[in-house]
């Protein structure tokens, strides 16, 4: 599977948001749009998801134009992960995770006992096979984020796009909706999501998509965007970005603001590191 | 493998989960059962009482085609009270479909099959007709007729002025606007009629009854509703998916649009169809999809039968209550209104302490 944003341009109406962005995510990957409030990360995402035409470009899965898919075949591919919601009435966990069968059922058909085994199997997959039962309206955030996540699995789509998983989530349930990404794509999916902390890219050992306000969108890996001078552009805040090193294991990488700095570009840093960062993109 | 469990801290979850509710699919035998034993009932109730054996016994003859001595008793049950009593069954159970219906569609409880119109444009056809002198086949199908083009007015002004933003808020707001259009032409129509006969004849229509139903009539309404019936049956349980909401419907597999627009149109004929034929009857869209969601939970392949057996089962139970509590009849409509009501207001009390 992949996915490819080529030459892509979205907006609404006469307004465009994204201008030209182009980008591939392959099956294994994690792909994570970074930028500040109001770039376009949600236009870009709702593009790519078709709920808003292009102005420009094309949307490509597996080489095929995505508007050329129907609304069900496109939901075979890919799974939208939207943020933790409260729908208006208490459907069971197991109802829920069970709609993700929609774009493989008929008409007229509901789902049957394969489905059902299916979306309590996704449930066991993320270990939250205990939540079956329980009203989805009266989980935690943290629960109903893994919910949505169970759900994109029972969809059984090769795509996943999740549209800030970790808002809103306490610090340790951000860190076991992080741990499932990364082991969802370790286990051949393909995710996109978009997220506000520069570290949870870091973490996930992912691709990032960085949108600046001003100046074109970079691509590239974490390690490579996600640089102090880049961080300053982006977010107008001062930044350092330094390794921790963990029992065994490979050093983590962790992005932290300089709260006692004024907003105002930290000079020294950003020249130093600008450098660094232009050669890379180039 | 890495298996993380969000909630282990909350041990009291498992608790709650074994003391699950009864099977759904109990629950609608039990519903089942409870509406048929009212529905038997309601037969021996009246002005003229009959005992149940008699009701069944005579039922048992005219089914099965044995020869019936013709007796007050036989006129009474198979004249008067048979068509009563099927259309209190047929219109609680199709209003009470509309209404759970229109929630799910509109993703909201608070929703009841009046949101697009088809109540409040029913009631000026029938108004317009009454004020013509028509006859009461003709009052209904003009009622019929106007409450399919009130909700079509609705839904196509939404598309016109909405761009294809938010479709279901564009919805709700033309929908609103044309209700009360409607509601405005209704006491035009009042103001204008002649305040001796026309007038008190419009208002008694509005408040809602069944007394005036002949098989005939039955006849006539049978046809939208099946037509109305039949596509939400089916589809019934892509409405869970639809209540999440426009875009996560699409990203499900869902063309919404299209759906919406069956379920629009089907829940329309219900509700139309029945305040064609009995006026108007508040509530039961309303109150019943709450009840029955108390009964089965809110999952619609179990909660569109359950609101049916409900909304028959209620009906039947007000209009007994209609024709029976005083000497004269008590208008259905201000009854089912003066119970559902109070009764709405006790079931949120009951689940703040019970969901919370």
């Amino acid at each position: 599977m992949r996915l490819t944003v080529d030459d892509l341009s979205c907006g609404y109406g006469e307004h465009r948001v994204v201008d030209e962005l182009s980008l591939t995510v392959d099956s294994g990957e994690v792909m994570c749009l970074l930028g500040p409030n109001g770039v376009g990360k949600t236009t870009l995402f709702k593009t790519i998801l078709g709920f808003l035409a292009p102005q420009g470009g094309r949307v490509l899965i597996d080489g095929r134009d995505a508007r050329t898919l129907g609304r069900r075949e496109q939901a075979r591919l890919i799974a939208y992960v939207p943020q933790a919601h409260t729908p208006p009435f208490p459907f069971s966990v197991r109802d829920v995770v069970t709609m993700g069968r929609t774009a493989r059922l008929g008409l007229f058909s509901s789902p049957g006992p394969a489905d059902k085994a299916l979306a309590l199997e996704s449930l066991e997959r993320l270990g939250i096979d205990s939540l079956a039962e329980r009203p989805y309206t009266e989980i935690s955030g943290g629960e109903r984020q893994m919910v949505l996540i169970a759900r994109a699995l029972t969809q059984q789509a090769q795509l996943l796009i999740m549209d800030e998983p970790t808002s809103s989530l306490d610090f340790g349930n951000q860190v076991r909706v992080l741990r499932q990404v990364r082991r969802l794509a370790g286990e051949g999916l393909c995710i996109v999501m978009t997220t506000h902390e520069p570290d949870h890219a870091l973490w996930c050992d992912a691709r990032v998509t960085l949108l600046e306000p001003h100046g074109p969108a970079q691509v590239g890996s974490a390690a490579e965007i996600i640089t102090e001078a880049a961080m300053n552009r982006a977010y107008g805040v001062a930044v350092r970005i330094g390794s921790i090193a963990g029992p065994g294991g490979p050093p983590v990488e962790a992005c932290v603001p300089l709260l006692t700095h004024s907003s105002v570009p930290d000079r020294s840093a950003s020249n130093q590191l600008s450098a660094r960062a232009s050669q890379q993109r180039s | 493998m890495n298996r993380t469990a969000v909630h282990s801290h909350q041990p009291e979850a498992s608790a709650r989960a074994r003391g699950a509710p009864m099977a759904p699919r109990a629950v609608l035998l039990a519903l089942l059962i409870a509406f048929l034993v009212i529905f038997v009932a309601s037969f021996s109730l009246g002005r003229f009482a009959i005992s149940p054996p008699v009701v069944v016994d005579t039922f048992t003859k005219l089914i099965t085609g044995q020869p019936l001595v013709p007796s007050p008793t036989h006129t009474v049950l198979v004249q008067v009270r048979l068509p009563r009593i099927l259309a209190a069954t047929l219109i609680g159970a199709a209003l009470a479909t509309a209404g759970t219906v229109f929630q799910g569609l509109f993703r909201n409880p608070m929703v009841s099959p009046d949101i697009l119109g088809a109540t409040s444009g029913a009631g000026f056809g029938a108004a317009v007709g009454l004020l013509m002198s028509l006859n009461l086949l003709d009052v209904s199908l003009l009622a019929f007729v106007m409450g399919v083009a009130a909700v079509l007015m609705s839904y196509s002004i939404s598309v016109v002025v909405g761009h294809g933003d938010d479709t279901i808020l564009m919805l709700v707001l033309t929908g609103m606007a044309v209700y009360n259009l409607f509601l405005a032409l209704i006491s035009l129509v009042k103001f204008v009629a002649d305040p001796d006969n026309k007038l008190p004849a419009i208002t008694f229509w509005l408040m809602g009854g069944l007394s005036t139903i002949t098989m005939r009539s039955l006849g006539v309404l049978l046809i939208p509703l099946l037509v109305g019936w039949i596509p939400i049956l089916l589809l019934r349980w892509k409405l869970n998916v639809l209540s999440f909401g426009e875009e996560e419907a699409q990203a499900l597999g869902i063309s919404t649009g299209r759906l919406r627009w069956i379920f629009i149109i089907c829940a329309t004929l219900l509700t139309a169809s029945s305040v064609a034929v009995s006026g108007i009857i508040a509530w039961v869209g309303l109150v019943i999809p709450h009840v029955a969601r108390r009964f089965v939970g809110p999952n619609f392949t179990q909660l569109i039968p359950a609101s049916m057996l409900c909304g028959s089962a209620f009906l039947l139970l007000a209009d007994d209550v209609a024709r029976t509590a005083t000497a004269q009849e008590i208008p259905l409509g201000i009854l089912t209104s003066l119970i559902g009501g109070p009764f709405f207001i006790l079931l949120l009390v009951h689940g703040r302490t019970v969901n919370r």
